[in-house]
């Protein structure tokens, strides 16, 4: 396709999969928003603000999740939680780092649920340490602001007197059954989805 | 992460004609940015209590109050709840003891480290989302777009940045609709921890299949609107400094230099004379 610009024409790459990719990092970051609040309506046991991340990274690769995971926590930062919150960010990156690693080793095959087990691993043991860093150092560490998370702070800090090993298992708790959820979730939502939209397929 | 306040991003922006309303995003962001970094710079509970006290003032006059104590009493008082005394009793810097409570017999020694620690961080953090609170919710959507043109953001992340704020409320509305509509067809939710990862499940899936749906329609708007075109991108709406905003700018070099003055004499901590930790496990 050939645009006329005055006397110049500049020639118009079709963007069909970029476009899609471009319009789907907000639905991303809004999907995020919104799986808070179904968790808020059904009261479920997790947090539910990342899987939209994961979703997006199994359809549409790696960039398109961590931007729109990214996004979501940007937004959240600039109205609701405070600037400090932005570097939630990150851990959305490492999310969808940890789903694009999964997807290339072939650990994202709800056919086969053996293999789910590395990365719920990965989610539920590893992730937790980049989570423990961020919420000591930017956020001053100290129990959360549920019970149960608070509870098993207390008891960990009392045992033990290691702060950081107290909020590490308080984040360890609550990012278990958080993640490993959101990540089968993710999985089986990406397996319904119409071949239209799945992107990664394309790129590989 | 939470999603503890959701409603307020619902509701956006509150449209009133007071003073903060009236003055450019600019100032308020920069506003937001300044007094976010300043309640990280100083440890010291009764300053970072002043300064929620003042947005929240600034909250008043703009008519943003209840929505601003809304989110302060739904995150940061529940955190202070925790938090003081998990930390008075069991944190490891402990040293200067305050009193004893005894409870069923026990003498639970209560110090002030763990205390000052326990209500200084989600003091900060009332700061950084009050402040935020105030920006976002006096500043209107096109403002806010004007905004970031004017920051020389590249057009694709303005894109996303508004589309995403767009769409946060009509998915939420549509994930209302979805639920209305499962509780129709007995959709029960006085269930257990399994059953309500399930419920989560049946919500969010047609949601998403919506949503997608809606992706290449989106698509196809846009690139009927010539997105991809290579021509420079301009913004309908103009912001521009007021007398309010020289105002305020001075207010903030003012005491941007008091509080400079203030931690050269005195200190990170000029008023309650804390330790800093370093948090060393």
């Amino acid at each position: 396709m050939v645009i006329a610009l005055g006397e110049k024409e500049k020639e118009v790459v079709p963007t069909g999969a970029k476009i899609l990719a471009i319009v789907m990092i907000p639905t991303i970051a809004a999907l995020n928003y919104v799986g808070g609040v179904i968790v808020e309506l059904t009261k479920a046991p997790i947090w539910g603000d990342t899987w939209a991340t994961i979703l997006g990274t199994l359809i549409s690769g790696f960039w398109v999740g961590a931007i729109g995971g990214f996004l979501y926590n940007i937004i959240m930062a600039l109205t609701l939680w405070g600037l400090p919150a932005w570097i939630w960010g990150t851990a959305n990156v490492v999310i969808a780092f940890i789903t694009w690693f999964s997807i290339k080793l072939g650990w994202t095959d709800l056919k086969k649920p053996l293999k789910l087990i590395i990365p719920c691993i990965i989610f539920g043991f590893i992730y937790p340490i980049y989570t423990t860093a961020i919420w000591v150092l930017v956020f001053g560490g100290g129990p959360m602001y549920k019970p149960l998370p608070a509870a098993v702070y207390a008891s960990v800090l009392a045992s033990t007197g290691n702060f950081w090993l107290a909020n590490y298992v308080e984040n360890m708790i609550t990012e278990i059954p958080d993640k490993i959820i959101s990540f089968i979730i993710a999985l089986i939502i990406a397996s319904r989805i119409p071949k239209k939209f799945i992107l990664t397929k394309q790129q590989s | 992460m939470s999603s503890i306040g959701t409603s307020l991003l619902r509701r956006s922006v509150i449209v009133k004609e007071t003073l903060i309303h009236k003055s450019d995003p600019r100032t308020k962001f920069i506003f937001f940015l300044w007094i976010s970094i300043f309640a990280y710079i100083f440890y010291d509970y009764v300053l970072t209590a002043i300064f929620l006290i003042g947005i929240l003032l600034l909250a008043m006059m703009g008519k943003i109050l209840k929505r601003v104590l809304l989110s302060v009493a739904v995150i940061i008082l529940p955190w202070i709840a925790f938090g003081v005394p998990i930390l008075s009793v069991l944190f490891p810097w402990n040293s200067t003891l305050m009193f004893k409570l005894e409870i069923f017999g026990w003498q639970i020694p209560f110090y002030y480290e763990g205390f000052a620690w326990g209500l200084t961080w989600p003091l900060r953090i009332g700061v950084c989302i009050t402040s935020a609170l105030l920006f976002y919710l006096t500043t209107n959507p096109a403002s806010l777009i004007a905004l970031l043109f004017k920051f020389k953001l590249p057009f694709r992340f303005i894109y996303a940045f508004a589309a995403a704020t767009q769409l946060i409320p009509l998915l939420v509305d549509e994930a209302g609709t979805i639920y209305q509509a499962q509780l129709s067809r007995g959709l029960r939710t006085d269930v257990g921890i399994i059953k309500r990862i399930w419920n989560f499940l049946i919500l969010i899936i047609p949601l998403t299949l919506s949503s997608l749906t809606k992706v290449q329609i989106r698509a196809i708007a846009l690139e009927s609107r010539g997105f991809s075109a290579p021509v420079n991108k301009t913004c309908l709406y103009d912001i521009k400094f007021k007398n309010i905003d020289y105002a305020f700018f001075i207010g903030m070099v003012i005491f941007t230099l008091i509080l400079i003055y203030i931690y050269i004499i005195y200190g990170f901590s000029p008023i309650v004379h804390l330790k800093q930790y370093f948090i060393a496990g």
